[in-house]
């Protein structure tokens, strides 16, 4: 009898200090405050309506949301999520769920109006937002790095004839020259802080030109194309594929610009856009709230 | 004695299921209060107070929140932690230990029937909810720190064990229960006779 009272009791013991080791490793894995992931979005200002996603990571048990955002000016609140009547207190909406955490999205409407002036012809470059989440105030909190080009102004000199993209980061798109033309500049997104996480390929008449470190194109068939500009005839093609790094921890959404001018002596600039939804690894996020707290 | 059995049961079908209209209308501290008395008309004459009507005694009281506070209110909490948390794990920890001395009481009882068969049933009973009981306590706290699909393939294992469990402890008072004929105050002249 008495063994068993004892051994009943060691048991009670054992989960007790189960229920206290559980608990603190729990609290160790809290954060403070959301930290967002690092974006790297180079996007055009549109005529009506331009649409920005942000990514945070928040405690799982916290039910934390984006409620507000400004940066520049501009005050914005992020979109409701659409499910009005399925708006449960105890569902929280998130894009991709971890052991602790919760990878959120939040997208914002700006509508062109909200902009000032001299945002419109200037763009706006951004690298810290003051965010205001449920239940705490403001804080200033980098994001990375957000452009918001002016609107470009457009013309057919090189035109569009057809992209896909797909959401495994490859993207293709055909463009051809309504004269001849030659491409003087391809500009890439945020230099050489991104080359790792993409691969861009310009082909015309069999000729290819690269940019980006992202797959495992030796580096002598690599050909900076503003050292050699393209020539194209009227009607020729131009193919370009874009591969994004799909397990980079980054948010890309980036454009690449290219600009040159017509024989005739009229300039262009077409931007080619490609947008990843970030999946990260527990690991990703790890090594995210570890970076956040040696910043502290 | 089938008396306190039936007191027992049915305290135990009130903790065990909760309807919550507003409050919840089988509310735990009745259930601790009717294992109480039953437990009191268990008690062997003259014998101190049994550690079980003790511990059911401390839950009538420390239940009380629960007839307010819905399933779903616990589960917005951070299941332990919060003082919430807190709360209802020293709730499930008392109420296991509430059973380990009832099995002791109900282990004396089931002596005076002189039934080998259902002495050997009761020891199986007994370890049988010890170890699933146990291990789901122990199993719970280690939900919090796992993923996601994981621990909601486990939650719903360890909640489905706990409910076999409980309802077959049920089942079972309610056999030891049967062994007691109405008019029978039982076969020991040492328990209390209005049982």
């Amino acid at each position: 009898m008495s063994v068993k009272k004892y051994w009943f009791w060691i048991v009670i013991s054992t989960i007790i200090i189960s229920w206290f080791g559980n608990t603190l490793y729990f609290k160790s894995k809290q954060l403070d405050a959301p930290i967002f992931l690092t974006h790297y979005i180079n996007l055009n200002i549109e005529e009506e309506v331009t649409y920005l996603s942000l990514y945070y990571i928040t405690n799982k048990t916290d039910f934390t949301e984006l409620q507000q955002i400004q940066m520049e000016g501009l005050t914005l609140y992020p979109q409701n999520n659409g499910f009005f009547f399925m708006n449960d207190q105890n569902q929280q909406q998130y894009h991709q769920e971890f052991t602790h955490h919760y990878l959120k999205k939040a997208t914002f409407e700006i509508h062109k109006d909200q902009f000032n002036a001299k945002q419109l012809k200037d763009g706006l470059e951004i690298e810290k937002i003051e965010a205001v989440f449920s239940q705490s105030p403001s804080k200033s909190m980098p994001v990375g790095q957000i452009h918001m080009n002016p609107n470009e102004v457009r013309n057919d000199l090189l035109r569009n004839d057809r992209s896909s993209g797909s959401s495994n980061g490859d993207f293709q798109s055909n463009h051809s020259a309504s004269e001849a033309l030659t491409i003087t500049e391809l500009i890439l997104p945020f230099g050489k802080q991104l080359e790792k996480e993409y691969e861009i390929k310009l082909t015309h008449n069999h000729q290819s030109y690269f940019a980006g470190t992202f797959t495992n194109t030796t580096v002598s068939n690599r050909y900076p194309v503003n050292k050699q500009p393209i020539q194209m005839k009227e009607n020729d093609t131009l193919l370009t594929k874009i591969q994004l790094n799909t397990k980079s921890n980054k948010v890309l959404n980036i454009q690449f610009i290219l600009r040159g001018q017509s024989n005739s002596g009229k300039k262009f600039q077409t931007s080619i856009n490609a947008y990843l939804e970030p999946y990260l690894t527990q690991s990703d996020i790890n090594s995210y709230i570890e970076r956040a707290s040696e910043v502290k | 004695m089938r008396v306190a059995f039936k007191y027992i049961i049915i305290g135990f079908l009130l903790i065990l299921f909760d309807i919550h209209v507003f409050i919840d209308i089988l509310p735990d501290p009745v259930g601790y209060l009717m294992i109480f008395i039953g437990t009191r008309k268990l008690e062997f004459k003259g014998s101190s107070t049994h550690p079980t009507s003790v511990v059911a005694s401390i839950l009538i009281f420390a239940s009380l929140p629960t007839i307010f506070l819905d399933a779903q209110f616990f589960s917005q909490q951070v299941s332990i932690g919060e003082w919430w948390g807190i709360y209802r794990n020293v709730l499930s920890l008392l109420d296991i230990i509430l059973v380990y001395f009832l099995f002791q009481l109900i282990k004396d009882v089931v002596k005076t029937l002189n039934s080998f068969e259902l002495i050997r049933k009761t020891e199986k009973m007994y370890k049988w909810y010890m170890i699933v009981m146990l291990t789901v306590l122990f199993i719970q706290p280690f939900l919090l720190n796992i993923n996601g699909q994981a621990a909601i393939g486990l939650m719903l294992l360890v909640v489905a064990c706990a409910l076999i469990t409980q309802i077959s402890f049920i089942f079972f008072l309610r056999n030891i229960q049967k062994q007691f004929t109405p008019s029978s105050p039982g076969k020991g002249d040492k328990f209390n006779i209005e049982a």
